[in-house]
């Protein structure tokens, strides 16, 4: 037989490239009492997360578990484990190089299961070692998976030239960042409470109390453009390049098209304030404090069905491959079918009202009026993590691989480490009121609070950071 | 039907199709010699690789076909961070306890016939022999003298300091 030539490793197929333009998160947001010291706040933006469900032994058997989980599966632990027994075994063994003896293809290959800190050193081992660890593909695997980090790429300019070990080495730099407050700015322009904000590398969209959706430029941080349209406060809004939708306290959706900025049409059927919204190419999304939720069709914009269970007002919800997930002031985080309509999961474990919610499709974090924010593995049910650190309600947050954002009614604004789970930078001289949303990208943290304000927490001051997604 | 493989000392091992399939090569020329297949020649084998190679091929023959997809798809991002895969099974790892010139066998014999699940997990184990030591103990591990110039290993140590800060 002929062998086949040496087999190369393939190319990671990008999932996590998003194309400028395209904003792939959205987040969750509750609408809050209002404090007592401001009487001129209408009584339906008011959103009751004082639905307090008396959950406590739920709540010890999800602590419980996490104990369980802890002894399992440290895998830190583990990989000690099989370490030492290859150690012991390798050193008992002959001592051969086999990085050396292997073909470059497949000694290359073997650097992709190896982290960033252990590359640093296979460079420093010899010649040959030096030699593979300059591997560009090596690179692209630590950038992409050792790492998760995310890339933008521009269509000016093919993958095929980037130098991936630049990129950690400027990634890397960027991300130490991350461990101080960084300058802040603020945006004025709305009248009232910012109850929503999403932004991509063109701009950043925030809806307000003021009944108003602002466009501000992110470079110049001018507002480029207001929409009055709703007639009550703006709750909610999701944008991609094509269309936006956003929701209100005067109970209605409104879809819009995002290169007029005209509105193309407006969703009639909820009976109380819409929200949250969320959509895809197929469906929107959107839950009420009538405690419903409903799914549309996004071509037709035909209401399609109506999904009930919940006991409290639907906070927030996300949406994710036709799965839902939604938080409600009942206590319960629940994941439906989105072409069943049926509830397949409930998540039990906060102990008062849920504000907000992300999904990714493997991973749920939810955060609550317990103080708390609760990271949950969607196929199990299990809460695998609980923060704790706010001292009020977590209102708003945004997770990616490895971390999460969060803001509170304690006004601020804090950084939480998704694997140990550790909050590793608390913003709390940003907002003189309650965080209402939070949104980030790698350089910046955007976060907007009942104090009229927008503030921008620039991590990459003079640094370039244009092919960081 | 059985497959027959051929090491290079000549010794025969008798496998069924499932088994010799999970070798993309294998499945390959089964497909094109349909029911008359020969015994198939695998010359750059030794009769203990190819033993450990159908020892593997054998426990994961009725693995859902995603299960021999690319590792990124395997682990997804979120398991491949810090060199770590939580998927290897504990018979897997057991399976890869071996001493260093038959792990790098195994990996040679699952490049050449294709067989991406024993690639990957032949792989992460040498990945794991160099993680989260210092590059003495490496060199002690794999036996690799120094051959840099004086100073150049200082010189490529300072130019990777940035990636071993916290």
């Amino acid at each position: 037989m002929t062998p086949p030539p040496p087999r190369v490793p393939p190319a990671p197929a990008f999932p996590h490239t998003t194309t400028s333009g395209e904003s792939s998160l959205h987040h969750s947001f509750v609408i809050a009492p209002i404090p007592e010291s401001n009487p001129s706040h209408s009584p339906d933006d008011v959103t009751s997360l004082s639905f307090n469900t008396q959950l406590t032994n739920t709540s010890m058997e999800c602590v419980a578990d996490l104990s369980q989980e802890s002894m399992l599966s440290p895998f830190e632990t583990e990989r000690a484990k099989l370490s030492d027994q290859l150690y012991t075994l390798l050193l008992d063994g002959p001592r051969i190089d086999i990085l050396a003896k292997l073909p470059y293809e497949i000694a290359t290959y073997v650097l992709h299961f190896v982290d960033l800190a252990s590359l640093a050193k296979v460079a420093v081992i010899s010649k040959t070692w030096n030699l593979l660890s300059m591997d560009n593909e090596v690179w692209k695997n630590v950038y992409l998976y050792q790492q998760a980090w995310k890339i933008r790429i521009p269509i000016s300019q093919p993958q095929t030239t980037f130098n991936w070990k630049q990129l950690c080495h400027d990634r890397k730099a960027l991300e130490a960042r991350w461990r101080t407050i960084p300058v802040q700015t603020k945006l004025k322009g709305h009248d009232d409470s910012v109850y929503c904000i999403q932004f991509d590398n063109d701009k950043i969209v925030t809806g307000s109390r003021d009944h108003t959706i602002k466009f501000w430029d992110p470079k110049t941080l001018e507002c480029t453009d207001t929409l009055k349209v709703h007639t009550r406060s703006v709750l909610c809004l999701q944008f991609n390049e094509k269309m936006m939708v956003s929701g209100s306290s005067d109970n209605t959706i409104i879809v819009w098209d995002m290169e007029t900025h005209q509105p193309i049409s407006r969703l009639y059927g909820h009976t109380a304030g819409v929200l949250d919204v969320c959509f895809d190419d197929q469906y929107i999304i959107s839950c009420s404090k009538d405690t419903s939720i409903k799914v549309w069709d996004v071509r037709t914009m035909a209401l399609l069905k109506t999904m009930t269970g919940h006991r409290g007002p639907v906070n927030a919800v996300q949406l994710h491959q036709g799965k839902v997930v939604s938080a409600s002031g009942d206590g319960l985080v629940k994941l439906w079918d989105v072409a069943s309509g049926l509830c397949i999961r409930d998540f039990i474990g906060h102990e008062r009202g849920l504000a907000c919610v992300q999904f990714d499709g493997e991973t749920i974090v939810s955060g609550s009026n317990d103080k708390t924010i609760r990271i949950w593995d969607a196929a199990t049910g299990r809460c695998t993590k609980i923060l704790t650190g706010h001292e009020n309600l977590v209102r708003t947050l945004h997770f990616d691989q490895n971390r999460i954002v969060s803001g509170s009614y304690d006004y601020t604004v804090k950084v939480w480490d998704m694997t140990t789970g550790k909050c590793t930078l608390d913003l709390n001289n940003g907002h003189v009121s309650w965080v209402f949303d939070v949104q980030f990208s790698s350089s910046r943290i955007i976060s907007t609070s009942q104090d009229q304000n927008i503030v921008v927490w620039d991590f990459a001051k003079d640094m370039d950071t244009s092919l960081f997604a | 039907m059985p497959i027959i493989l051929q090491a290079y000392d000549d010794k025969e091992f008798k496998v069924d199709k499932q088994t010799a399939e999970r070798s993309l090569v294998l499945k390959s020329m089964i497909e094109r010699a349909g029911d008359s297949i020969a015994p198939i020649p695998l010359p750059k084998l030794s009769s203990l690789v190819l033993e450990k190679v159908i020892m593997f091929c054998k426990h994961h023959k009725a693995d859902q076909v995603d299960k021999s997809k690319d590792y990124e798809d395997i682990l997804g991002p979120r398991k491949m961070r810090n060199g770590l895969i939580r998927d290897m099974d504990e018979w897997d790892k057991e399976f890869i306890k071996v001493d260093k010139d038959l792990l790098m066998d195994i990996v040679m014999a699952a490049n050449f016939l294709d067989i991406k699940n024993l690639l990957d997990i032949g792989c992460l184990a040498i990945a794991y022999m160099l993680t989260g030591k210092t590059p003495e103990e490496i060199r002690a591990t794999f036996g690799i003298p120094k051959d840099f110039a004086p100073g150049e290993e200082e010189r490529i140590e300072q130019e990777h300091a940035w990636a071993l800060r916290p």
